[in-house]
C-alpha cells in the first residue's frame, strides 16, 4: 500500500501544479479584469499579482 | 523629357524620380513612399523581378533594396536614363 | 538604492500604473532606428541579454526591456522599440514606437528620458532620416553608428567629428554583434543624461511631404560635410539575388531548401535521436529490475518514462530545425522567400509581408501571430492571425516524426530524397496549402477587401553570427526539455492516473484500462471518432493534446504504456502503434494534425492581439471542424484504397 499512496500523492501534487499553472498562466488576467468592469477593485488588484506573464508558447523566443 | 513609370522599368533599367505621386494615389501611400527614399531628384534602379510575371520588382534607392509590385511602383514617376 | 528598490517591488505589483517617484528613480532609455540597423543586437549587447536577432523586417514586434549598468555604476532601465522608417507610423508596431517616443503610450511607465538612436552605418542616406526625425522630439540623444565594421569594409571613411557636429549629437561607433562600442556608448548615454537636467517639452508633430523632401535634402547635406569616401556599393547581395531570384534556379533553391530541411531533420538527428531512445529504454529496465511490482513503478516506468521520453527522444530533430530557421532568418534570405512567394500570396489575397510572420509560424504560431502587428490593414492581419495556426508548427514535428517513422517505409525516391523526408515535406506543403486556402476562402468571403500591398525591404545578406545562432538554439533546446519536464510530465502523471483508476473489479475479464476513468471516457468518445478512424485510445490522447499539441506523444505513450498489461515491457510507442493501428487511422491523425487548433497558448495570444473573444473562437471552431472533415475524407479515402 505504501507504493499507492506515494503514487497516489504524487498525483495529488501534480493536479495542484497543474491547476495553479494554469490559473496564473491564462485565468487570473482575464478574471482580474472580470473584478475592475464590476467593481470589484481590490479582488482585482488581488488577484492581478497572480499573473505571471508568460509569452504563450514556451517554444519561443519572447 | 519623356517620363515613364517606375513600375514599367526592366531589370537593369534605372531613373531619376521626377515625381511621387498622382492624384490617384493615397496621400499616406505616397508619403510612406517617400520616407523611405524615394524622393525627387533619387536615382531608383530596378535590380531584380520575381519569377513568373515580373512582379514584383526589387528596386534600390537611397542606398535600400526594396521589394514592391509594379503596380505600386507606378505611383513614382522617372526619366529613365542610360 | 533601497527607495528604488521598493519603488520597483510597488511598480512591479501594480503593472502599468503610473508610479510617483520623490526620489532617484531608474532613468530610461529607449532604443530607435530603422528595421534592420542591427538594434536588437545592440540591445542583446548592452544588457548581455538574449533576444532573438533575425535579419528581416519585422522581427522585433514586442518591446524587450532589460536592465543595464554603465561603467560607473549607475543603474539603467533600457527598452528596445520596434524598428520603424519614420516616426508617420503606419503599421501597429511602428505605431507603439512612436507612442512610445511621443510619451503617449500608457504602457510605458513614464517615456524616456534618453533615446539612444541606432543607424546602419552602411545606409546612412536613409536611416539618418529617422535620427534627423528623433532630433526633434528635443529628447536627449546619442547616436550609436552600428555594423562599423562592415561600412568600413566597404570603403566608408566617415568624418565622426563632422557629422556629430551638424547632427548635433554625440556619435559612438558600434559592432554590435561583437559587442564593439558598448562600453563607449554608455559613457556617452550617461555623460548625456547629466548634461540635460531638465526634460525639456516635446514636441509632438505629423509629416507632410514638404517637410520628408527638407528632411532628406538636409540629410543630403550633412552627408555630403561628413563623408571623406563613399562605400562602395553591395556587390555580393546583389550577385547572391541575381541566382537566389532568379526565375528557375531562385525556385528551385527554394524547394530545395526546405525539403533538404526535412531530408536532414530525418538523416541526420538519427544517431543523436536512437541514442536517446535507448537511454530512456535503459531507464525503464533499470526501473523495472529495481522496483517491485506496484502503482509507483507503473506510475515511473508507465507514466513518467513512457510519457517524457516518449518526448524528449525528439529534442535532435527540433533542435536541427530550429538550426534551420535560426540560420535562414539571420543571413537574410526570409525576405527573398516572400518575395518569390508573393505572387502566390497576391492570389488568395494575402499580404506579401504577411509571409515572414507565416514563416516565423514554423517555429511556432505565437510569435507569429504578434509579428503580424507589422500589417496595417485590419483584415488583412485577422486573416494572416486566423490561418497562422496552420502553418506547421514546431509542436506537430515529434507526431509527424514518430508517424512517419513508424508507418511510412524508408524508400529512395530521387537522389538524397528518400520517401519520409518527402512526406514530412509533404505534410508541411499541406499546411501551407491549407493556410492559403483559408485565407483565399476568407478574404473572398468575410474579409473582402482591396489586395494588400507590399513594400517589404531587402536587406544584404549576411554572414549568420555562429554566436548568437548558438545562443539561439541552447534556448530553444532548453525550453522544449523545460516543457517536456514540466507540462508534459504533469499531463503523463494526470493520464496514468485516469488510465488506472478505478481498479478492475475482481473476475474482470477485458484489460484493466477499460474500468479506468480514462477508459470510461475514451469509450464514450468513441462513437465520435470512429468515422475519422480513431480509436478510443486516440480519442483520450486527444483530449490533453487541444492545450497543448505536443504532448500527444507523450500521451499516446501512457495510454498504450499502462493499457499493456505485459509488466517490463518498454516497447517503444512507434512500434506499438505500428502493430495496433492501420496505415488508414496513421494517416487520418497526420492530417487531424495538420489542420486541428491545438495550442492553448495561440488561443491565448489571439485574444489579446485582437482584444476579443470572438477571433479565438472562430479559430478554434473552424479549425477542428476542418480537421474533423479532413480526416474523414482522408480515413475513408484510405479504407477504400484497401490500406485499412
Amino acid at each position: 500500500m505504501t507504493q499507492e499512496w506515494i503514487a497516489l500523492s504524487i498525483v495529488a501534487l501534480n493536479l495542484f501544479w497543474l491547476l495553479r499553472r494554469f490559473y496564473r498562466g491564462h485565468l487570473a488576467e482575464p478574471l482580474s479584469q472580470w473584478f475592475l468592469k464590476h467593481g470589484r477593485i481590490k479582488w482585482a488588484m488581488q488577484v492581478r499579482q497572480h499573473r505571471s506573464v508568460q509569452s504563450g508558447c514556451d517554444q519561443c523566443k519572447n | 523629357m519623356k517620363t515613364t513609370r517606375l513600375g514599367q522599368l526592366e531589370v537593369g533599367q534605372k531613373g531619376r524620380i521626377v515625381r511621387v505621386g498622382s492624384d490617384a494615389d493615397s496621400p499616406d501611400w505616397v508619403q510612406r513612399l517617400m520616407a523611405l527614399g524615394f524622393l525627387e531628384g533619387s536615382v531608383a534602379e530596378v535590380v531584380h523581378q520575381a519569377p513568373f510575371g515580373g512582379d514584383p520588382v526589387a528596386v534600390r534607392v537611397r542606398g535600400t533594396l526594396l521589394a514592391l509590385r509594379r503596380q505600386e511602383a507606378n505611383a513614382v514617376e522617372v526619366v529613365q536614363y542610360e | 538604492m533601497n527607495e528604488t528598490q521598493s519603488l520597483q517591488k510597488v511598480s512591479a505589483q501594480k503593472g502599468s500604473s503610473q508610479v510617483r517617484a520623490k526620489a532617484p528613480v531608474l532613468k530610461t532609455i529607449a532604443l530607435a532606428g530603422n528595421p534592420n540597423c542591427g538594434k536588437t543586437a545592440l540591445f542583446n549587447a548592452i544588457t548581455g541579454g538574449r533576444a532573438k536577432v533575425g535579419n528581416y523586417p519585422g522581427v522585433t514586434v514586442e518591446r524587450k526591456e532589460g536592465r543595464v549598468r554603465t561603467p560607473s555604476g549607475v543603474e539603467l532601465r533600457i527598452v528596445d522599440l520596434p524598428g520603424t522608417y519614420s516616426l508617420d507610423a503606419k503599421t501597429p508596431d511602428e505605431i507603439i514606437t512612436r507612442d512610445v517616443l511621443f510619451g503617449v503610450d500608457e504602457r510605458v511607465e513614464k517615456s524616456p528620458d534618453l533615446l539612444i538612436a541606432v543607424a546602419d552605418a552602411t545606409q546612412l542616406e536613409r536611416n539618418l532620416g529617422l535620427v534627423l526625425e528623433l532630433r526633434k522630439l528635443g529628447r536627449p540623444i546619442v547616436l550609436a553608428l552600428n555594423m562599423m565594421d562592415i561600412a568600413e569594409q566597404r570603403g566608408l571613411d566617415l568624418d565622426l567629428e563632422v557629422l556629430s557636429q551638424e547632427l548635433g549629437v554625440p556619435i559612438v561607433p558600434t559592432v554590435a554583434p561583437k559587442q564593439q562600442g558598448v562600453s563607449a556608448l554608455l559613457l556617452a548615454v550617461e555623460k548625456k543624461l547629466d548634461d540635460e537636467a531638465l526634460a525639456i517639452p516635446v514636441a509632438i508633430f505629423q509629416s507632410t511631404p514638404d517637410e520628408i523632401r527638407n528632411r532628406f535634402s538636409e540629410v543630403d547635406r550633412i552627408l555630403n560635410l561628413a563623408t571623406r569616401k563613399k562605400s562602395s556599393p553591395t556587390v555580393w547581395t546583389d550577385r547572391l539575388d541575381r541566382i537566389v531570384l532568379h526565375p528557375v534556379w531562385g525556385s528551385l533553391i527554394l524547394f530545395c531548401v526546405f525539403g533538404l530541411m526535412f531530408q536532414t531533420i530525418f538523416n541526420w538527428a538519427e544517431i543523436p535521436k536512437e541514442w536517446i531512445e535507448s537511454q530512456v529504454q535503459g531507464l525503464g529496465q533499470l526501473v523495472d529490475q529495481l522496483m517491485a511490482p506496484g502503482p509507483l513503478k507503473s506510475l515511473l516506468t508507465d507514466g513518467v518514462i513512457s510519457g517524457v521520453g516518449s518526448v524528449i527522444v525528439f529534442l535532435p530533430q527540433i533542435s536541427l530545425l530550429f538550426l534551420f530557421i535560426l540560420f535562414l532568418e539571420d543571413c537574410g534570405y526570409m525576405p527573398r522567400a516572400a518575395f518569390l512567394m508573393d505572387k502566390w500570396m497576391g492570389k488568395v489575397g494575402l499580404h506579401g509581408r504577411a509571409f515572414i510572420p507565416l514563416l516565423s509560424s514554423f517555429a511556432c504560431a505565437v510569435p507569429g501571430i504578434m509579428a503580424t502587428r507589422t500589417i496595417e490593414n485590419r483584415r488583412d492581419r485577422l486573416t494572416t492571425i486566423l490561418v497562422a495556426p496552420l502553418m506547421t508548427c514546431s509542436a506537430r514535428l515529434p507526431v509527424y516524426s514518430m508517424l512517419i517513422a513508424a508507418f511510412i517505409p524508408n524508400r529512395e525516391v530521387i537522389g538524397p530524397f528518400r520517401l519520409q523526408g518527402l512526406v514530412m515535406f509533404g505534410l508541411y506543403l499541406a499546411g501551407i496549402f491549407a493556410a492559403l486556402g483559408v485565407a483565399m476562402l476568407l478574404r473572398s468571403t468575410v474579409f473582402k477587401g482591396p489586395k494588400p500591398m507590399l513594400l517589404m525591404e531587402l536587406p544584404t545578406y549576411k554572414w549568420p553570427d555562429a554566436k548568437s545562432i548558438a545562443l539561439g538554439l541552447f534556448e530553444r533546446a532548453r525550453l522544449f526539455v523545460a516543457r517536456a519536464g514540466t507540462v508534459i510530465l504533469s499531463i503523463s502523471i494526470l493520464l496514468w492516473f485516469l488510465s488506472s483508476y478505478p481498479r478492475p473489479p475482481q473476475g474482470a475479464v477485458e484489460p484493466a484500462i477499460s474500468y479506468s476513468y480514462a477508459g470510461k471516457i475514451g469509450q464514450g468518445l468513441e462513437p465520435l471518432v470512429k468515422p475519422i478512424g480513431f480509436n478510443w485510445k486516440i480519442a483520450v490522447a486527444l483530449i490533453p493534446s487541444f492545450a497543448a499539441r505536443e504532448v500527444m506523444v507523450g500521451s499516446l505513450a501512457t495510454v498504450y504504456a499502462v493499457g499493456d498489461q505485459k509488466e517490463g515491457a518498454t516497447e517503444l510507442l512507434g512500434d506499438r502503434l505500428a502493430r495496433d493501428w492501420s496505415l488508414a487511422t496513421a494517416l487520418s491523425l497526420l492530417v487531424w494534425y495538420i489542420l486541428a487548433c491545438q495550442c492553448l497558448s495561440t488561443l491565448a495570444v489571439t485574444r489579446r492581439e485582437t482584444n476579443s473573444w470572438r477571433w479565438p473562437a472562430v479559430m478554434l471552431i473552424y479549425m477542428t471542424t476542418l480537421a474533423y472533415l479532413g480526416s474523414f475524407v482522408t480515413y475513408q479515402l484510405a479504407m477504400y484504397l484497401g490500406w485499412g
